[in-house]
Order: structure tokens, then sequence, then C-alpha cells
């Protein structure tokens, strides 16, 4: 598992459940992954090519989950989300349905191919859903967690994947939504997916005085929240997603919520649609994401190390 | 057949709907008249098994109108059914009442939200695929609006259901041939709507939509090898005058004079 791709983790832990359970079915908009090359030959009766047709995908997937069925829907971040937003909404969030959607490539995953791959909004999107969790896994290990909770227990949720490999992290990990590294000091930044791994390097690069949370669950937030946000001084949040309606939103949500007012630096995408090539990295310099930036603001938010 | 019962029953149910729309003031008159014929022929020929005994049993017939104002076609049927409760049909569109404006699943024989054009299609095509699954012999009947094949999601769907050769579902393609702001061939052009049909996989039948004869006829031909797809060419607001092929009364109610004409017409009061 160590070198494998979210998406084939994600894959192979529902086919290893779907064996024995042929309730679970798994439709794809024609995007693929070497897990589901096996799955599709060994199950080809739990398995549907809905056609790079979203929108019927869901609407099918709503007639299955109906009849029982526990559905996970399957394509890149931003075409099972703002393509087929009305959909979800529509025939799976009204009627309290069950329904995995996967997204594989968020943020900038799909580096290079432009503003109609990246899913920088979608955290925004799908979180207007009644109903909806969303889950950011940032490694292998809560990938595959994430996967046996959808079939577990049904419910509406969007898992976000990344296109690429992530390695494990180390910190301590419990099923509430997210992970703490042990630091103690006054400064807490949240962070998730891709992201976290930047920001565990500059904080063991820079030895700063930061505890870091990896929220693999975006939304909704987990309630004991409230009581570890209350134990800092300042806050950070920072995300590969438009800072309106992503991470820092939420956060901020939780914080106005509960009468907590603390320093929050927000750091995210300005709303702005990149045509750039170049890679991830050089978007991340563009949008203000790339280690430098980081680490510059939040010295100036949480003063010099 | 038997033809003058059904031509009655036709006649019961566009005083049903018009009481019904005209009593809470909200609701699409025409685009249920122009369904009459066909329902009333599928309810009253025991063309779908569905009824007060069967309706919680997965092995029931469905009938879902993805052309959601429409919905409410079913509520007078589903009323003499012993579906839902007679008396439901007093407070329709009223504060917490049972039948609503768009049906939802909260309304027994209702099996899904429509409203949104271009769902429910798609819905009933994932329940033909479970039915199927499970080697289930009900059927799915799947009513959907002309306009509404202007959505995209219409002929995705279309093209699921041919490529899994969903036999149990049959399409019925109400061609009224209007929308909102006028005749579907001067907005956007449907046509040659059977074509596109066939095309798509489907068995598809072209009929007067009003004539039971010729609905009869088509369900004695089907052959079931391929999906069905019936295009029923009918008059939107068919047994109102002044309401026929007129797409101002699409959510229009009749007040004063016109009221009148259309108790006349429709026989309420005789």
């Amino acid at each position: 598992m160590n070198n494998e791709l979210p998406r084939d983790v994600f894959i192979e832990t529902i086919f290893n459940i779907a064996k024995s359970d042929e309730k679970v079915i798994f439709m794809s908009a024609d995007l693929g992954a070497k897990a589901l090359d096996q799955f599709r030959v060994e199950l080809p009766n739990q398995f549907i090519h809905a056609g790079i047709s979203e929108q019927s995908m869901i609407d099918v997937a709503a007639g299955l989950s109906m009849q029982g069925n526990k559905v996970i829907c399957y394509a890149m971040a931003p075409f099972i989300t703002s393509r087929c937003l009305e959909q979800i909404k529509v025939a799976i969030a009204t009627q309290g349905l069950a329904l995995t959607l996967v997204g594989v490539g968020v943020g900038y995953g799909y580096d290079n191919a432009g503003p109609t791959h990246y899913a920088t909004e979608d955290i925004a999107w799908m979180s207007s859903l009644v109903g909806m969790e969303i889950f950011t896994p940032s490694n292998n290990k809560t990938v595959e967690s994430i996967a046996r909770y959808c079939i577990e227990k049904p419910g509406l949720r969007y898992i976000r994947l990344d296109r690429k490999f992530l390695p494990a992290v180390s910190m301590d990990e419990s099923f509430q939504g997210f992970s703490l590294n042990n630091s103690k000091n006054d400064n807490l930044v949240f962070t998730t997916g891709y992201m976290t791994h930047l920001v565990a390097e500059i904080i063991k690069e820079e030895k700063l005085q930061l505890t870091q949370v990896d929220l693999f669950k975006n939304y909704p937030l987990d309630a004991s929240l409230e009581k570890l946000i209350k134990n800092y001084k300042k806050v950070i949040t920072i995300e590969e997603h438009f800072l309106s309606g992503g991470l820092s939103s939420k956060i901020t949500e939780l914080m106005c919520d509960n009468e907590i007012l603390l320093p929050h630096l927000r750091i995210g995408i300005k709303e702005k649609y990149y045509f750039e090539n170049g890679g991830r990295e050089y978007l991340h310099e563009l949008a203000g994401l790339d280690k430098v930036t980081i680490l510059t603001k939040i010295i100036m938010h949480i003063g010099k190390k | 057949m038997n033809l003058d019962k059904l031509t009655t029953e036709a006649k019961w149910f566009r005083k049903e709907i018009f009481n019904l729309v005209v009593n809470a003031k909200k609701g699409h008159i025409p685009s249920c008249f122009s369904l009459a014929e066909f329902l009333i022929y599928l309810f009253f020929s025991n063309k779908i098994n569905l009824n007060s005994e069967n309706i919680t049993n997965p092995n029931r017939d469905r009938i879902i109108i993805s052309k959601g104002h429409a919905a409410i076609a079913l509520y007078p049927i589903f009323c003499r059914l012993g579906i839902i409760p007679e008396k439901e049909l007093m407070s329709f569109c009223g504060k917490d009442a049972l039948l609503k404006l768009y049906a939802d699943p909260s309304i027994p024989g209702i099996d899904t939200v429509t409203g949104s054009l271009g769902n429910g299609y798609g819905i009933a095509a994932g329940i033909a695929l479970d039915l199927k699954r499970k080697k289930s012999s009900s059927k799915i009947f799947s009513i959907v609006g002309d306009g509404e094949c202007y959505e995209g999601s219409i002929w995705e769907s279309a093209m699921f259901i041919g490529h899994h050769n969903l036999t149990n579902l049959i399409t019925v393609i109400d061609r009224n041939k209007l929308c909102i702001m006028g005749e579907t061939e001067s907005c956007i052009s449907l046509e040659p709507l059977d074509k596109k049909w066939e095309a798509f996989g489907f068995e598809v039948y072209r009929i007067n939509g009003h004539d039971f004869t010729k609905i009869n006829n088509v369900f004695e031909s089907m052959s079931l090898e391929k999906p069905v797809c019936i295009i029923l060419d009918t008059t939107k607001g068919k047994g109102i005058s002044f309401m026929e092929n007129k797409p101002l009364w699409h959510n229009k109610i009749p007040d004063g004079e016109f009221l009148e004409i259309a108790k006349s017409e429709l026989g309420i009061n005789e």
C-alpha cells in the first residue's frame, strides 16, 4: 500500500467488501484506475460504466440507492461535483439517499490542465448540500478507513482524493475527522490533503512552534474541535482551495458559533482561474501557496521563531 | 378494452384535476390534460400493477412522471385506487398538506422527487436496472415531457437505458408541442423525435395520445425485445377549448368567464 495511488487504495478497499456484498455498486464516468481494472473484470455485475455522463450517473445512482444498493460514483473531482451539482441536490440530498461520491485530482492535482480540471471550489459547492460529509485524506491509511466507513455506515459523502501518491503522516489519528501532531505551543494550524504534507515540511524545516491538525474531515467539523481551538492563542488555515467556502470558512464558522475570538490567518487561493502551465509547485507560487510565501505569512502571524 | 368506460373515466379525470387546481389556485391543468387518456388507459385497463394492496411491495409496478409539474395527475387516480385517502384532495397545496404542488416520496405511490426536469427519468433508469438485476418482473413507466427532452440528462439516460436494454422501463413522451414560451418547433426544434429515440436503441411507437384504440394497439404490439418509447402526440390543455395549444395557460388558473366556459365544457355542475 506504500506507494499506491489514493484512488487504488480506495477502490481496493471497496472491492474487498464488494466481493461478499453484491449490493455494493461502483459507477465510473470514464475515470480509470489500476484497481478498477481488477474490479470490473472480477465483479462485472457490480461495475457500471456510466458514460461520460455525470448527470445521468447521479440520477441512475439515486434509483439504485433507493432500491437499497450501496453506490459509489467516481470521476475527476470537478466533474463529479459542479457538473452534476443539481442532480446531487435534487435526486440524492433532498431525498436523504446514501451515495458516496469520489473525486480524484483535488486542488491543482491535474496541474497543467487548467481551471476546467482543477477542484478549488468543490468544498464550497458540496458543503452547501444538506447532509453532505466531506473528507480529504492526506495518506493511504486514512483513505482506507474512509472507504470502509462509506460502506459500513451509508450516507451522503464526498471523498476528495489527491491524484498523486501521498506519503504517510506521523500524527496521532482518531477517526473524528482530524489528526494531530504532538507539539505543545500557542499556535494551531489546520491543513488537509496535499497541503498537510507541504506544511508539515515547513514546520519541520523551520522548527516552527505550531501544532498541526490534519483536518481530513472537512465538513461538518467535529464538535470537539471547539475545545481544541480554545487551548490555543492563534489559528491558521492553509488550503489548496478558494478562501471562500473552504476550510478557512468552516473553521471561521465554528469559531464564530462558539464565540472563540482568536487571530486567524487564512492562507488559500485568491479567487482567480489559472491557465498557466508549469506544474503544481508553479501554480502554488502564482496562487501564494508556495513554501516561502506560506512561511513568511506564518511568521508574520505568530512572530519570530 | 372498454372504450365507453375509459371515455367516461377520462372525463372524470379532467373534472378532478380541474377542481383540484381551481380550488387551490395552484397547479398545471394543461400539462395534466394532455396525459388524460394515457393515464386512464394505464390504470383502468389494468396495464400497471399498482394498487392499494401492493403499494409497498418491492415487486409492484411503478410510475414516475418525470415532468414533475404534471405529477399531480396521479393524485385523483391514487385516491380512486385507495392508495391515498380521498380527503387529502381537499387540502391540496395547503399548510402541511400531504398532496403538494410537486410530488415527493412522502406521498404513497410516489417514488421520487421530481420538478427539476431531466432527473426523474434517470432515477427511473436506476430503479429499472436494479429490478432487472433482481430478476423482478415489475415494470416502470416514466413519463417525460417533450420540453423536458431539451435537457441533456434525458439523452444521457436514454443512452444508458438503450445500452442496458432496460425493457422493464417504458418511456412515454408527452409530445404536446408546447413549452412555456411557445411552440417547441419555433423555440428549438425537437423533431424528428421518433427517429431520435430510435437511434438511441428504442422500439418507438408514435400515436395520437388521446385515442384509446391507438394506445391499446401499442400495448398489444410491444415486443419488449428493446426498450419501448411511446411518443404521444397530444394537445396541451385538451378538453378546455380556450386552453388547447395556448402556452399562456401553462400555469394560469381560469376565473370569471373562463371558469364558467371551462366548467361547462368539462361537464362540471351539470
